[in-house]
Formats: C-alpha cells, sequence, structure tokens
C-alpha cells in the first residue's frame, strides 16, 4: 500500500495532462519492469533447445490506454514466447506452474513503493521547474 | 487444517456444486480418464500480512486458481457460475482451524477448448480467487 497516495494525485493535478500521462506511463513501465524481471528469472527454461530462444529472456511490459488519471501495464512474455501460457496455467493433467502470477505477487508490493516514490519524486522536479 | 481441505468441505457443502461435479474436485491435476465435468485448482502463492514480533503472521491471503472444465460451452459457463456461487462469499466461516474471512473473485479467463485422453473436448473456464484466510 502507498501511503499518502491521494496527495501524490492531487499535486500532480498542478502539472500539465500531458506531463501526468508521461509520467505515470514511465513510473508504471519502470514498476511493470520489477515483475517482468522477477518472472524472467523463475520462468521455465529449456537449455537443450535448439533454436536457442528462450521464453524466459522475452519478458516484456507494454503500457497501453494511458490517462491523465492512470494506464494499465502488461506483463509476459513475446508472441514468440506464446507457450508460456501452457506452463502458466496447465492443463487438465498439467499442473500449472503460475510463474507469472507468483512473480506478481511476490513483487507487488515492491512495485506500488516503487511507483508511489517515483512518481513523488517525479513530481516534485517537475514542480521545481514550472 | 489445509486451504485445499477447507476448499473441498465447501464444495461438498453446496449442493449446486456438488452435484454437479461430485467427487471430481482435484487438487493441481485431473486423473487419466477423468469424467466432465469436473475442477481442477491450485493454491500457487499465498502471501502473509507481516507485521513485527510475528515470525509466521496469522493473517494470509491465498491466490486460488480454479480450472473449471465441462462438455460444452454452456455447461462450462454453468459450472463457472456455480463454483462462482459456492466460493466468492464475505461470510466469515470457520473450516477445521482455519477461518476463512473471505473469499473474492479477482480475475476471470476463458481457457479455450483442450482435447482429453478420452478423445474429447473439454471447455475449460479458468477463476482466479483471493482468500483471506486467519490461522486458528
Amino acid at each position: 500500500m502507498i501511503q499518502g497516495m491521494q496527495g501524490l494525485l492531487d499535486s500532480m493535478e498542478a502539472l500539465p495532462y500531458s506531463l501526468q500521462k508521461n509520467l505515470i506511463v514511465r513510473e508504471l513501465r519502470k514498476g511493470g519492469q520489477v515483475i517482468a524481471d522477477e518472472a524472467a528469472r523463475i520462468a521455465p527454461r529449456d537449455d537443450n533447445d535448439d533454436d536457442g530462444f528462450h521464453m524466459a529472456d522475452s519478458m516484456m511490459v507494454v503500457v497501453s490506454d494511458q490517462t491523465f488519471e492512470g494506464a494499465v501495464a502488461k506483463i509476459g512474455p513475446s508472441r514468440k514466447g506464446y507457450y508460456g501460457i501452457f506452463t502458466e496455467i496447465g492443463t487438465i493433467y498439467v499442473a500449472g506452474k503460475h510463474w507469472l502470477r507468483r512473480a506478481f505477487d511476490s513483487r507487488i508490493e515492491e512495485v506500488t513503493r516503487t511507483i508511489g516514490e517515483g512518481l513523488g519524486r517525479a513530481i516534485e522536479k517537475e514542480m521545481k521547474r514550472l | 487444517m489445509s486451504l485445499n481441505t477447507a476448499l473441498v468441505t465447501m464444495k461438498t457443502a453446496n449442493s449446486t456444486l456438488n452435484s454437479l461435479i461430485s467427487t471430481r474436485f482435484h487438487p493441481n491435476v485431473a486423473p487419466q480418464g477423468v469424467t466432465l465435468p469436473c475442477i481442477v485448482y491450485d493454491v500457487p502463492t499465498r502471501v502473509r500480512e507481516k507485521y513485527f514480533g510475528a515470525p509466521v503472521p496469522r493473517l494470509s491471503h491465498a491466490v486460488v486458481v480454479m480450472k473449471c472444465y465441462a462438455a460444452t460451452s454452456v455447461a462450462r459457463s454453468a459450472l463457472a457460475a456455480a463454483a462462482l456461487a459456492a466460493f466468492a462469499t464475505y461470510t466469515p466461516a470457520t473450516v477445521g482451524s482455519l477461518d476463512i474471512d473471505g473469499i473474492e473473485i479477482d480475475n476471470e479467463v476463458d481457457g479455450g477448448v483442450e482435447m482429453l485422453d478420452t478423445n474429447t473436448e473439454a471447455y475449460l473456464q479458468i477463476l482466479y480467487f483471493k482468500a483471506h484466510v486467519k490461522e486458528g
């Protein structure tokens, strides 16, 4: 949980909309990268793969739907690593490894703190400039 | 009592869900040749509410993944709705030594269709619950 989040959002309102959007996207991407790095660390990896591609190495953070109020960060392997879904949720006869869920749950506290602190610093910096 | 056992107890206590799947409520994987409909469930993570002075905090929230398999798309939706009604509740309940303070739905995903070893199609709907648990 981020302490003082409402104060943070209120102070953001003093900034131009385009700047608010940019700050949110930048900090969300940084936060999402924490989960992506953890997912890359714990995702299954086949070192005997012939083509040299590892799904674990293709983790991405894509930020979309950005407004001055928020944005959406999508985290997961690239299209080439589509098969990650089968190890994530498993099948009826194969247990899911839930590596993405575990990465999210184990890092989400750190992510919310990182985003909160990052936004705080960025707002302070921009306010000084205005 | 583990959360897994508590989930089985909750399933059995709900007559609608229990009449649909009976004992076909499997942890992790289903047995070969499984009959549909069935639910395969997992508890992949359990995050404890940490506070100073409690090396093993009593409060935690666990993610429960329920994979609802049925022979048709309609039956899959009915099964997912029954599971949702059976488990999503804010009515606190004590099951064995566990206090379940509430279970909420976190996410719902269409899992598509899988082909079983019995050469039949299984339609899948995945439910992600968050269970708020207090150990006795």
